[in-house]
């Protein structure tokens, strides 16, 4: 059965493992993936646990339909207390992981403690065995995953490892599968560091047993064929994320050089999607995904010849392209590559890196205090800060404890060039053009990000009668309206927690197009594999349920209102280059605040931002109360 | 008459169309002028400005 | 007379064939059970899929001691297990690896062809796997080997 997958408690300090039956009831209350690891971490880890405590809680889970020929569904959700923002720290990975870890009869690890030297664990058909890992600390991603295949014997072990940075505890390291797959975000790589864990290897022979094969098979088929039908899915298969640059650079909304721009116009030219093709040998997809949007790529002359590699994301052409002034593909390919050896969040490195370049120009930072001279356009300068980053070398040891210990040590005002909330780092989009993106990024349970709820169907402008369909409450067409946009992030919040909790993939649901499956498709594909039925009104109502954990568990860390605003620059200064709509934009602080009290309001919170106890006990969340087993 | 495909305008977002095959396209809603690149034969997309 | 036409440049690794294989004709998810097989290392750019060919001359009707093979009316060479004792002689002397053994039910296993309609085929959203006429197949062959050549030729790297 779907269902009969086991939750694994491990306690690395003693060495032990329990393992336990996920109640049906838990199920019912927050499905799988994301929902359930939040469920265990909750409940586990009190507000007094410091993100690299042993009792701080690393938990993996499988989505409920994670490992299924459909929707991308090779997803793997990796939570923890996330040493940036001390709260709620979370990834979603993508790749064949999760699949193999439910094949091997496990959809939750919830892991504590502290292994005395380092361990890696290996999962193999209901049985979890913790392996010395000595041989393996000091090798980059790509060379533990051989390793690990190696010793165990087996081609078809996957596995999710920490490299260096993950090593150094760097607060924004990331776990890696595969040549790129990342549990980017959160810095859950430097938590896995902090419990001596080097990896997590699986392999399984257990059977997924679907309620209704026939149907599933029938149905299965009919998803795939709705996402490729899309014009969406049709231009990220051929260019993968980097099709948003396109629209980005030439609208206006790209951090560039750190910030201080927001396209970096013609000068950008030579990174646009199209130009990427000619370095691709083919294309490779996650588990599950009939859309491939990742290339691999081969960079056959220059410096950095000879570089093969999967990908590079939407994300590195921010990181080592517009924000730190390189539009350079070779760059941002080589770069990428060596992110994923590193295994480090890009995204985040990038968002550091260029603050670093902008105080260095503002003369906060010096020659003296990095050791060259940060100028715009200098890949060997980026290069090697990067690397001093994930190495903890001389300035590198600061940057790497992210945003706002740096910033208490650089003072100066540095703080104010952090594009950050929460103290996680922006994607290098630029949101003050944007009413709906900037809450989003705001109100994150994770800090900025762009995958907790933005409504990028907000920029094509459609129809009102079409979004009120979609979204059930009058949306404003205007993307530059403040009103109703409360509304859609909230919608977004839950709609993309249920699709973490599913293990579905963003990029197949109603993200960027409209068209792709939600709720009303996931209904027959939950009744198909798992036999449960649910309506909308219930997924929607779990989807709140898990969101207000979420936000539950940084209230009780210390957060608020006070945490749920975008970065003060894009209140401050207006966009300077773009389009005509674009230029000259920036955010309205009071309709910013009635947009965040039309959200609180939605949700069910106080002004303050806190869930009533109404909406507390409506969504069954109670205080937390420690249920992790004895492990003695 | 050449085939015509539609693409979505980057600046007014409406959606506009293009001659199969055109590398350069104007946006009859705005004016706006664009450098066109085919994700397939029939899907014209915006790259950048013209 | 129809036959599989295999294409390892479009095989992105996704594996969607493996896992509907197995649901087909185990009724479970489970890509080791699977029929079809996808070589795929992602760190060393390995994507190849492996199946019967349904050999016009097969080794494994050959040598099965006890005939439990047989073809049908798609040209599928299908195990009778009524016969098979599970010697493993097929797996043992196919040249291309096309009969496997389930490592759940220790059966030896190959693929049938669906009756005449190959799932793998019908998940594959690439075509890197196709079944088709054999006259039409001969024709997506030299394609599929130009299209290569003129990519690697657009490329520089030829």
């Amino acid at each position: 059965m779907v269902l009969n997958r086991k939750v694994a408690f491990i306690d690395l300090s003693k060495g032990k493992v329990v393992t336990r039956d996920i109640p049906l009831e838990l199920r019912k209350k927050h499905l799988g993936g994301r929902g359930l690891n939040w469920y265990y971490i909750y409940n586990n880890v009190s507000p007094d646990v410091k993100p690299f405590d042993p009792e701080n809680l690393f938990v993996v889970g499988a989505g409920l339909l994670t490992g299924m020929p459909m929707l991308g569904t090779g997803r793997t959700q990796i939570s923890t207390k996330s040493p940036m923002t001390n709260g709620v720290g979370d990834a979603n990975m993508g790749g064949a992981f999760g699949p193999e870890m439910r094949y091997s009869g496990f959809d939750h690890l919830v892991i504590r403690g502290r292994a005395e030297k380092p361990v890696y664990l290996f999962l193999s058909d209901g049985e979890v065995e913790i392996r010395d890992a000595k041989h393996l600390w000091g090798l980059d991603t790509h060379e533990t995953q051989r390793a690990i295949k190696e010793e165990i014997g087996d081609e078809r072990v996957e596995s999710m490892v920490i490299g260096k940075a993950g090593e150094k505890r760097v607060y924004f390291a990331n776990v890696m599968n595969g040549n790129k797959n990342a549990g980017g975000r959160g810095g859950t790589g430097a938590v896995m560091g902090s419990k001596n864990l080097k990896a997590i290897a699986c392999r399984g022979l257990i059977d997924l047993e679907v309620s209704d094969p026939e149907k599933f098979m029938e149905y299965a088929l009919q998803m795939n064929e709705q996402v490729l039908s899309t014009k969406w899915a049709k231009t990220l298969s051929r260019l993968g994320t980097p099709l948003l640059y396109d629209v980005s650079y030439t609208t206006g909304f790209i951090g560039t050089k750190n910030w201080q721009y927001n396209t970096p116009g013609s000068e950008g030219e030579p990174l646009e999607a199209e130009n990427l093709q000619k370095y691709m040998i083919k294309h490779v997809a996650c588990m599950g995904c009939s859309v491939h949007c990742r290339h691999r790529v081969k960079i056959d002359r220059g410096k950095y010849a000879g570089v093969v590699a999967e990908g590079p994301e939407y994300t590195m052409m921010g990181s080592f392209g517009t924000l730190v002034g390189c539009y350079d593909w070779d760059f941002v390919i080589k770069g990428n590559d060596e992110c994923n050896k590193w295994g480090i969040d890009n995204l985040s490195l990038g968002a550091v890196i260029s603050w670093a370049f902008e105080l260095y120009q503002r003369e906060i930072l010096t020659e003296k205090d990095v050791g060259f001279r940060l100028q715009w356009g200098d890949q060997d300068a980026v290069l090697e800060l990067a690397r001093m980053i994930v190495n903890r070398e001389g300035i590198g040891d600061i940057l790497a404890n992210g945003f706002i210990e740096a910033s208490k040590k650089f003072g100066e005002g540095s703080e104010y060039y952090a594009i950050h909330v929460k103290g996680h780092p922006d994607l290098h989009t630029d949101e003050r053009g944007v009413p709906s993106f900037a809450l989003g990024i705001a109100t994150s349970t994770r800090g900025a990000d762009h995958l907790r709820s933005r409504p990028a169907i907000d920029l094509f402008q459609l129809p009102e009668d079409f979004l009120e369909k979609l979204i059930g409450y009058k949306i404003k067409s205007d993307f530059t309206a403040y009103e109703t946009k409360g509304i859609l992030v909230w919608w977004f919040e839950l709609y993309f927690n249920i699709v973490d909790s599913l293990g579905v993939c963003k990029f197949q649901s109603t993200f960027n197009c409209p068209h792709c499956p939600q709720y009303d498709e996931y209904i027959p594909l939950l009744k198909y594999t798992t036999g449960m039925k649910f309506s909308k009104e219930e997924l929607m109502q779990i989807g709140e349920r898990n969101y207000t954990m979420e936000r539950m568990f940084n209230i009780l860390n210390g957060m608020g209102k006070k945490d749920d605003y975008p970065p003060a620059r894009f209140f401050e200064e207006a966009n300077p280059r773009g389009l005509p709509f674009m230029k000259g934009r920036k955010l309205d602080r009071e309709k910013y605040e009635e947009m965040l009290a039309e959200y609180y309001r939605q949700h069910g919170w106080n002004d303050d931002g806190i869930p009533t106890d109404e909406t507390l006990s409506k969504l069954e969340i109670g205080m937390p109360e420690k249920n992790f087993p004895e492990v003695e | 008459m050449a085939e015509k495909f539609q693409a979505r305008c980057l600046n007014c977002r409406n959606r506009f169309e293009v001659e199969k095959g055109n590398e350069i396209a104007e946006c009859h809603h705005c004016g706006s002028k664009w450098r066109i690149s085919w994700v397939t034969p029939e899907q014209p997309k915006v790259q950048g400005p013209a | 007379m129809k036959t599989f036409v295999i294409d390892p440049d479009k095989c992105t690794g996704c594996r969607d064939c493996e896992m509907v294989c197995s649901l087909y004709h185990e009724k479970v998810v489970n890509p080791s059970r699977s029929r079809i097989t996808i070589i795929r290392d992602p760190l060393d750019g390995i994507e190849l899929p492996i199946i019967c060919m349904q050999c016009d001359e097969p080794v494994c009707v050959l040598v099965c001691p006890v005939n439990a093979i047989y073809e049908n009316e798609h040209g599928a060479k299908i195990i009778d297990y009524t016969k098979c004792m599970g010697c493993r002689t097929c797996v043992i002397s196919c040249p291309i690896g096309g009969a496997l053994i389930d490592p759940v039910s220790g059966k030896t296993i190959k693929c049938d062809l669906c009756d005449g309609e190959p799932r793998c085929v019908k998940f594959c959203s690439t075509k890197a796997i196709e079944y088709l006429d054999v006259s039409i197949a001969n024709q997506r062959i030299k394609r599929n080997t130009i299209e290569r050549y003129l990519r690697a030729l657009k490329s520089g790297r030829v």
